[in-house]
């Protein structure tokens, strides 16, 4: 009993000893108390440990370092019940060793440590959970954070792939965060799944690569490493070392556009292959030298454009962006984002590839020799175009148009754009016969100067006006006006107004007439149908068709209640 | 040879011999009658081929007098009414002029479109529109007092003169006025019918027209269809004129020289006439 005295007061003492340089008074007393029972189950040197790791927490927080003091004897108790005290000895070893970089990091790793025990000893034995905690220290000496992550994921990889393995990958990953800490760490974070698809070789190569390209940008590497697994799945190592390749030049000009690039060549090879990936890879690097953003997207999108109009309409809208992200960023991201839906409706009435391509291809010219603006409207106006040229025809019509417009602007590219722009116009009144010879004018009139020919397209020049009044089908109201006022005047005892509508009707001050009718070659019987049309919404007005007489109401209800029953009280 | 002037002037030329067709409007033959009952002058007022000469022919025949009408026009003067002298041969003779033949033979005289005459004749006629009924002729130095039968009429078209042209309201309130309209419909119809001999269907259709045609005056036209004009139109029809020629010179182009107006007269005749 003295003895056991003698070896509490010795054992309180040392106990003190490591304490009072921090603790006084019933804080420390509490400690020693709380402290001793570990002098059995795990020695002074183990408890030295424990203040050891206090003592490094300390150094940052004094409340942390006072948790794992009232924490230890609890802790340490349940890892008894895996190991004994080398257990304890290599769990505070390593939480030592990451202190020296990051106390809350070793903080945590204490507070999970029997539960991570718990799980390692599902996967193995005693041996093999210190064998874990030994490879994590010798990983700990390079990088701590690998360490760390490594002993999370261990469990876990172990039961993937086997403890061998986790060495091997522990011994890879720590070769790699010597120069690259953030490599490694998604390497490590992705190695089941890699191993898992080519085996711990092909996941050396993936860490070589990876290696590699993070010598020239890490972002890059590391987006590679993530996209690794879906992209050896899809297009073998081989190709993935060209990804990476094409990437790595990519990223000269910017990362996010080679991250870019990496997330959306699955689909891009799929679609055109390495060959047309390389050249897509060109194309965004011209796009990504001004504006990476804009590149990026151009790439995020590029899968869908070539499915719709193939790559060399994908060349031609990057082309555009590229133009107009020289001046305005924003705006090259905008016509980017709507370019699908625009295809989609330029498809709609042109149903062609090759024509959306020649819609692009003439923007890009317009860019080019005038403005980009230009160029932008000319493209946002052209679904609208389209569609209102359907009305005249198909989408033979369309490409025939379209083509005459391209042929125009061999000569003049701005008056392509106003021939374009007034083409359902002009159609209407002297259909493509007459579009054809008025693009065969302003073709001559742009050799003796450019402003002479748009302004004949635009109808702004007498030429154009003797022109159409050559040449206009069907017949037009305002020519007729004046006779058919006069006649309704006639008719109606008063003035009254004639305006333009697309159908003939009456608001008992106007008469609605349409702009235009064309039903008859003959210029005479449209007069007449124009005549006829008048006449009608006249005798509406002459006979009272609106008229309405309040006191004539009451006769029109009975006349309906007799016909149609009595309803109520309605 | 020439003729001897004064044959014209012999009285039963100006006497209407046959009752004219007239069908009055409303009371305007009754006004006439009480008015040169009562020696009062007549202004008749309206638009041309409205059926004003054709009513002084009918009174005149009615009331059994001789009918002196005037053309009026910017050339004639007070002295023109009155009378002249003029050289026959050697010597000088005077000849009455058609005023002064009515007033001397209690005639009706007929100045049709005073206003476009000159001033003076205003000044000639004034004393015979009031009490005074004398005609004063300088050149003869004398004084010519209107018998009972006597009476004045003018016509007037108040629809297109200009400021200029306008008569004196002194001048207008010295007669009692008869406004010619168009007839109505039932009797212009009649009217046309009667004067041409064609179908009394047809006569309508034209009735109809041209009162369309009249909605257009003042917005355009200056004077609407005339019934003259229609008469016109039904007797060249009548006549076997082709229908679109019948129309065209007698409904469209005396109407005006506007080609859109032109244009919508015609639009308008379709509408009645296969043309």
């Amino acid at each position: 009993m003295v003895g056991n005295s003698i070896k509490r007061i010795r054992g309180e003492r040392k106990i003190r000893n490591l304490l009072r340089d921090d603790y006084e008074g019933a804080v420390l007393e509490r400690f020693v108390s709380d402290l001793y029972p570990l002098l059995d189950s795990v020695g002074f040197d183990g408890l030295e440990e424990v203040v050891g790791l206090r003592n490094q927490i300390a150094r940052y927080s004094g409340k942390t370092a006072v948790r794992v003091l009232d924490e230890s004897p609890e802790l340490i108790a349940r890892l008894l019940t895996y190991g004994d005290k080398n257990l304890v000895m290599a769990v505070y070893g390593l939480c030592r060793q990451v202190a020296q970089d990051t106390i809350f990091v070793a903080a945590r790793l204490l507070e999970e440590s029997p539960d991570l025990v718990d799980r390692l000893f599902m996967q193995g034995d005693k041996d093999q959970v210190m064998a874990v905690y030994g490879l994590c220290s010798e990983v700990a000496r390079d990088s701590w954070r690998i360490a760390a992550r490594l002993l999370g994921m261990s469990p876990e990889l172990i039961a993937r792939v086997g403890y061998e393995n986790l060495e091997k990958i522990a011994g890879l990953c720590s070769q790699v965060a010597e120069d690259h800490p953030a490599v490694a760490a998604r390497l490590l974070e992705l190695s089941p799944e890699l191993i898992a698809k080519v085996g711990y070789e092909g996941f050396e190569e993936v860490a070589g690569l990876a290696r590699q390209v993070a010598k020239e940008h890490r972002d890059v590497a590391v987006s590679l490493i993530e996209m690794s697994p879906e992209l050896l799945d899809r297009v073998g190592y081989e190709n993935l070392e060209k990804i990476a390749a094409l990437s790595c030049r990519v990223a000269t000009y910017s990362w996010k556009t080679a991250a870019q690039l990496l997330g959306t060549s699955p689909e891009l090879i799929d679609r055109v292959g390495y060959e047309y990936l390389e050249r897509v890879a060109d194309f965004s690097i011209q796009v990504a030298q001004k504006d990476s953003f804009v590149a990026a997207r151009l790439l995020e999108l590029s899968p869908e454009l070539i499915d719709r109009v193939g790559y060399e309409c994908l060349e031609k809208i990057a082309d555009l962006s590229s133009q107009v992200n020289e001046d305005d960023g924003f705006i090259a991201a905008k016509l980017l984002d709507e370019s699908p839906d625009l295809i989609m409706e330029l498809l709609r009435y042109g149903d062609d590839k090759e024509l959306v391509t020649s819609v692009y291809d003439l923007c890009c010219q317009i860019a080019e020799d005038y403005n980009w603006r230009t160029a932008v409207r000319l493209l946002t106006e052209s679904p609208d175009l389209f569609k209102r040229l359907h009305e005249y025809g198909d989408k033979e019509l369309v490409k025939a148009v379209f083509g005459l417009c391209t042929q125009v602007a061999e000569y003049s590219g701005i008056t392509a754009v106003s021939l374009f722009e007034e083409s359902p116009a002009i159609i209407g009144r002297v259909g493509i016969d007459g579009l054809e010879k008025i693009a065969a004018q302003a073709t001559e009139l742009a050799t003796l100067g450019e402003g002479r020919a748009t302004s004949f397209v635009r109808g702004e020049s007498t030429e154009f006006a003797a022109f159409i009044e050559a040449n206009t089908h069907g017949l037009e109201l305002r020519k007729v006006k004046p006779v058919l006022a006069h006649y309704l005047n006639a008719l109606l005892g008063y003035r009254i107004e004639l305006a333009e509508a697309e159908e003939s009707s009456t608001d008992g001050t106007r008469i609605f007439l349409p702009e235009r009718i064309q039903e008859f070659k003959e210029e005479e019987r449209n007069f007449t149908l124009y005549k006829v049309m008048a006449t009608h919404e006249e005798a509406h007005l002459e006979y009272g068709s609106f008229d309405f007489e309040l006191t004539k109401a009451p006769d029109v209800a009975g006349m309906i209640r007799a016909k149609y029953g009595y309803g109520g009280d309605t | 040879m020439l003729e001897r002037l004064d044959s014209i002037y012999e009285n039963d030329s100006f006497e209407i011999k046959g009752k004219p067709f007239y069908l009055p409007q409303g009371n305007e033959v009754e006004l006439f009658e009480a008015a040169h009952e009562n020696k009062l002058p007549v202004m008749l007022k309206g638009p041309t081929g409205s059926g004003k000469t054709r009513l002084i022919e009918y009174m005149a025949w009615k009331l059994g007098r001789p009918l002196y009408t005037v053309a009026c026009h910017d050339g004639l003067s007070g002295n023109d009414l009155t009378g002249r002298y003029i050289i026959k041969g050697d010597e000088v003779e005077w000849i009455d002029g058609p005023l002064l033949m009515a007033v001397k033979n209690g005639g009706i005289v007929y100045l049709d479109e005073i206003v476009e005459a000159r001033k003076d004749t205003t000044v000639v006629i004034h004393p015979l529109t009031d009490y005074r009924r004398y005609l004063m002729v300088e050149k003869l130095g004398k004084i010519f007092y209107a018998p009972d039968e006597f009476m004045l009429v003018i016509s007037y078209n108040p629809g297109y003169q200009s400021i200029l042209k306008e008569l004196k309201p002194s001048t207008r309130q010295r007669f009692v006025s008869i406004d010619f309209g168009w007839p109505n419909e039932d009797l212009e119809t009649q009217i046309v019918q009667q004067e041409t001999g064609i179908e009394a269907e047809t006569a309508r259709m034209l009735v109809k027209a041209a009162n369309k045609i009249r909605n257009l005056v003042q917005q355009g036209l200056e004077e609407g269809a005339s019934t003259r004009e229609l008469v016109y139109a039904g007797t060249l029809l009548k006549s076997g004129v082709p229908m679109k020629e019948a129309l065209s010179s007698t409904l469209i182009e005396p109407l005006t020289h506007d080609s859109d107006l032109k244009r919508s007269i015609e639009e308008i005749l379709k509408n009645y006439f296969t043309m």
